[in-house]
């Protein structure tokens, strides 16, 4: 049965590890408490099949869930959306046919130069996000 | 709040009872529904996470820890607010059932 239990500790720790990093940070030791505690009450290896099924699928779901709901998606989204914006446009202007024959050149370039703002804004708010928290006397440490 | 999920109405229910660690919220769950709605730990924390920032629910100090274990568990408590919202779901939940019965009661009838 403890190869079995510590099997299952090391799934829901894989598992737990794909939650947000502020939502981790916050409850992932509670949660490992509380799966370690169901476990511990487990008599059989069916039991713990059981419990270690349902508790991953719950965790899956809550995965999802938590990402769905994190500004981070949303801010990973809206920065693909402008980069992809941004190559089309690269290839635009690469149709063009540059000075030197280069096609690949202003890709390159428009790229890197319309980057730059959405770069230094999202570097930007992480500043801020950090500056806020320390003004709430949490530590910086603890919000990454 | 409108119409709480089953979660959230449960946590709150549980949490009337006073001061709960994530655990025991889970266990009471389970207990008041006889074990029908089982509280995954992700299902717990996201609905406690929601509470919390909704102001239904706050993190308190727990009682003395019994053990090294109790004393790395968080406790939460509901609000004013939270209480108001309960109540305010479980009277929308009997308007709800008493029109049911009197629907039933005339289609019988």
């Amino acid at each position: 049965m403890a190869p079995l239990r510590g099997i299952s500790l090391i799934a829901f720790d894989a598992l737990t590890c794909l939650l947000p990093g502020e939502f981790k940070r916050r409850y992932g030791a509670e949660m490992r408490l509380d799966f370690a505690d169901d476990l511990a009450r487990c008599t059989t290896a069916a039991d713990i099949g059981v419990m270690l099924a349902r508790a991953c699928g719950d965790l899956v779901a809550s995965i999802a869930r938590e990402w769905c709901a994190s500004e981070l998606l949303k801010l990973l989204i809206y920065a693909g959306m402008a980069h992809a914006g941004i190559w089309l446009v690269g290839v635009a202007i690469a149709a063009w046919q540059w000075p030197g024959g280069s096609r690949l050149y202003p890709v390159v370039l428009t790229f890197a130069v319309l980057s730059a703002p959405g770069i230094g804004l999202i570097v930007w708010r992480q500043r801020l996000q950090v500056q806020r928290a320390g003004c709430c006397s949490l530590g910086v440490a603890e919000l990454d | 709040m409108s119409a709480m999920t089953p979660a959230v109405f449960h946590v709150l229910l549980a949490l009337t009872g006073g001061a709960r660690h994530g655990y025991a919220i889970m266990q009471d769950v389970r207990e008041h529904t006889n074990g029908t709605l089982r509280l995954g730990a992700g299902t717990l924390y996201g609905t406690i996470d929601r509470l919390i920032r909704d102001g239904y629910v706050r993190e308190v100090d727990g009682p003395a820890a019994e053990s090294s274990r109790d004393a790395r568990r968080r406790f939460y408590r509901i609000t004013p607010d939270g209480r108001r919202a309960l109540d305010a779901e479980v009277e929308r939940l009997d308007r709800i059932v008493k029109t049911a019965r009197a629907i039933r009661g005339t289609v019988k009838a």
